[in-house]
């Protein structure tokens, strides 16, 4: 039941390629979003908290045309990309990396973002009475306290990439072996009559996948939380 | 449609196909390709390394006619690897629109819809199966409603619909 | 070393008014619940700013509002123990008291680890999860992660008030040790006349944000 054909195999391979890529990738950025918006005030704070939301309420197909407008081959960012840093994204699986970030990052940020609110700020006084700088209280008190949150909003990006579709065959159509992640990959052979068999079996091993992703998330956080440095 | 008449899920006397439809290759609008349809015709060295985008042709008809089309004109095989699969053909359109694919094929109608693209070519219909939209009724569900809807589908009005977007109509 | 506090500032609908000075030795800030005392500490530490006037620890400035100086409270010196002691979670009580001292140059160090657990008696907590020390024990080492930064001036914000009487009375002989071993001014705050008679050297009113009167006790 579970022998998968050298195509179905590819599909997986690039979706865990895809997975991991755009979940260590929107990593930083994630995170600086989210001790932005948990720490500090600035006019647009709002603002900006609506546009990380955005991939989240918009339907998924105009999040992937509104990527092909920016980062396609005519896009302005695109054609940025690929000058400076020789990047390309359209038909290619950074572009489907870059999609399922952007899908991925409202989770992200809002795991992020509340496992930082949820550090008693308190705490980061009483660490800077003791000469700790701004940028240590960071690394030492707030950054370890955050971690469970952290690490889960990692995972639930990895795993929102697994089931990610609309945005990505918008923005870089199906291609196998370069843009056809599972999901894609599931669609396409649903379109051919008698194509369930095949699509149940890549559909099991999907949920198998976002299910070790999730439990060992689980497991981690729950270790981190109950062990002192 | 053949799926389900073997599977005796359609009433066959009610089967019929009125519409057709051609395979155009479009460009950007603007571009010129500098190849025209014929067999063996150079598409690969046209695109210069750059997209052909297609319905997929796993599922979607769009997608098949195209492959089919350039299969039995001997193309295909060198212009497998530039091929983008968009999920429908409005897709596939639209990325010939978006200047991110060098040339797509799509219906005739398809490319009647949009002033972003011009016709580098139309395929000749022996190249592929006929386009055809067939018309039939699902068994069990033979009711007046059914046989009227059947029947305006059929008519001059409705014909006259189907031309006007660019559909060839019997 | 002495402490100079001229300050005033608007706190909601309050007006904070503070005029004094500590030497060495326990200063208690003494009055009502509410009445602005842990504020004026706070101002000290550097976690909120004054509208205006000086504060200066030994002569170096900490805050100055026509010379526009204000140090952010890692520069400071100024050690701080809190109501609820505020030890960091995910440390071991050793890495609590070590967090200060490591941030302290070698040279202006005065408090050495050895010597403070031994007065504290908390030589046998070192290896524990602060989540598992009682309230009087946490306390301690909160003092004792406070001291070990060798701070110039030491301030505790009632810091007895979460404790029974029986815990309460076994860590005052300790802050008196610590009195009289340290030679930093102490700012106290309480509003328990009992810890007034115990531990304090000078006592400053505070009434309704503004400091009323200043006297040797």
């Amino acid at each position: 039941m579970f022998d998968l054909t050298p195509a179905e195999l590819e599909a997986l391979h690039l979706s865990v390629k895809v997975g991991l890529v755009s979940m260590l990738a929107s990593l930083p950025v994630g995170f600086a979003l989210a001790y932005l918006l948990a720490r500090r005030d600035f006019p647009g704070k709002s603002l900006v908290n609506g546009v990380v939301l955005l991939p989240l309420v918009l339907p998924p197909v105009v999040t992937g045309l509104i990527l092909l407008m920016l980062f396609g081959s005519q896009g302005p960012l695109g054609k940025f990309f690929e000058q400076t840093f020789g990047i390309t994204f359209a038909f290619r699986w950074t572009g489907a990396a870059l999609a399922a970030a952007v899908m991925g990052l409202p989770l992200m940020v809002r795991a992020m973002r509340l496992s930082i609110e949820a550090v008693d700020k308190r705490l980061e006084f009483a660490s800077r009475t003791l000469g700790a700088k701004r940028w240590w209280t960071f690394v030492t008190i707030t950054l370890p306290l955050s971690l469970p949150g952290i690490m889960a909003g990692a995972i639930l990006s990895f795993a929102k990439s697994f089931g990610e579709f609309g945005a990505t065959i918008t923005f870089v159509s199906n291609i196998p072996g370069e843009t056809q992640t599972l999901p894609i990959a599931i669609y396409s052979i649903l379109q051919t009559p008698g194509g369930d068999g095949p699509a149940w079996r890549l559909a099991l091993v999907s949920v198998v996948v976002s299910m070790i992703a999730i439990v060992g998330a689980e497991w981690v956080e729950r270790r981190i939380r109950t062990k002192p440095a | 449609m053949d799926y389900l008449a073997t599977r005796k899920l359609i009433e066959p006397a009610s089967r019929v196909s009125v519409l057709g439809n051609s395979l155009v290759l479009v460009v950007p609008k603007g571009d010129t390709l500098g190849v025209a349809i014929g067999p063996n015709f150079d598409l690969a060295g046209a695109l210069k390394g750059r997209r052909l985008s297609l319905a997929d042709p796993t599922g979607v008809p769009a997608g098949r006619y195209a492959q089919a089309a350039l299969t039995s004109l001997g193309v295909w095989k060198n212009v497998e690897s530039l091929v983008v699969r968009g999920d429908n053909v409005r897709a596939a359109l639209t990325f010939v629109e978006r200047k991110e694919a060098a040339a797509g094929i799509v219906y005739a109608t398809d490319a009647a819809l949009t002033d972003r693209v011009d016709i580098a070519g139309t395929f000749p219909a022996t190249s592929h199966p006929p386009i055809s939209y067939p018309l039939a009724i699902i068994v069990n569900n033979d009711s007046a409603e059914a046989r009227a809807f059947r029947d305006f589908l059929l008519s001059a009005p409705a014909k006259a619909i189907y031309r006007r977007y660019g559909f060839a109509v019997r | 070393m002495s402490f100079d506090i001229d300050i005033s500032a608007k706190r909601g609908a309050f007006e904070i008014a503070a005029t004094f000075r500590a030497d060495p030795g326990i200063t208690v800030l003494f009055g009502p619940s509410g009445a602005g005392k842990t504020s004026i500490l706070d101002f000290i530490a550097g976690i909120l700013t004054p509208t205006r006037g000086r504060i200066a620890v030994d002569g170096q400035v900490l805050f100055d509002s026509t010379a526009r100086v204000n140090l952010p409270p890692e520069r400071r010196r100024v050690g701080y123990i809190f109501q609820d002691a505020r030890l960091f979670p995910h440390l071991s009580v050793r890495a609590n008291l070590l967090y200060g001292y490591n941030l302290t140059p070698p040279g202006t160090r005065y408090a050495e680890p050895a010597h403070i657990v031994e007065v504290l008696g908390i030589a046998h907590l070192l290896k524990r999860a602060p989540l598992f020390l009682s309230g009087g024990e946490q306390q301690r080492v909160a003092i004792g992660r406070a001291i070990l930064a060798s701070p110039r001036l030491l301030l505790m914000d009632e810091p007895l008030a979460s404790l029974d009487e029986a815990r309460k009375l076994e860590i005052l002989p300790y802050i008196e040790r610590l009195r009289d071993e340290l030679k930093i001014p102490i700012l106290y705050v309480t509003h328990l006349a009992s810890e007034v008679e115990r531990l304090a050297d000078v006592v400053v009113e505070v009434a309704a944000g503004r400091v009323t009167g200043q006297r040797r006790a």
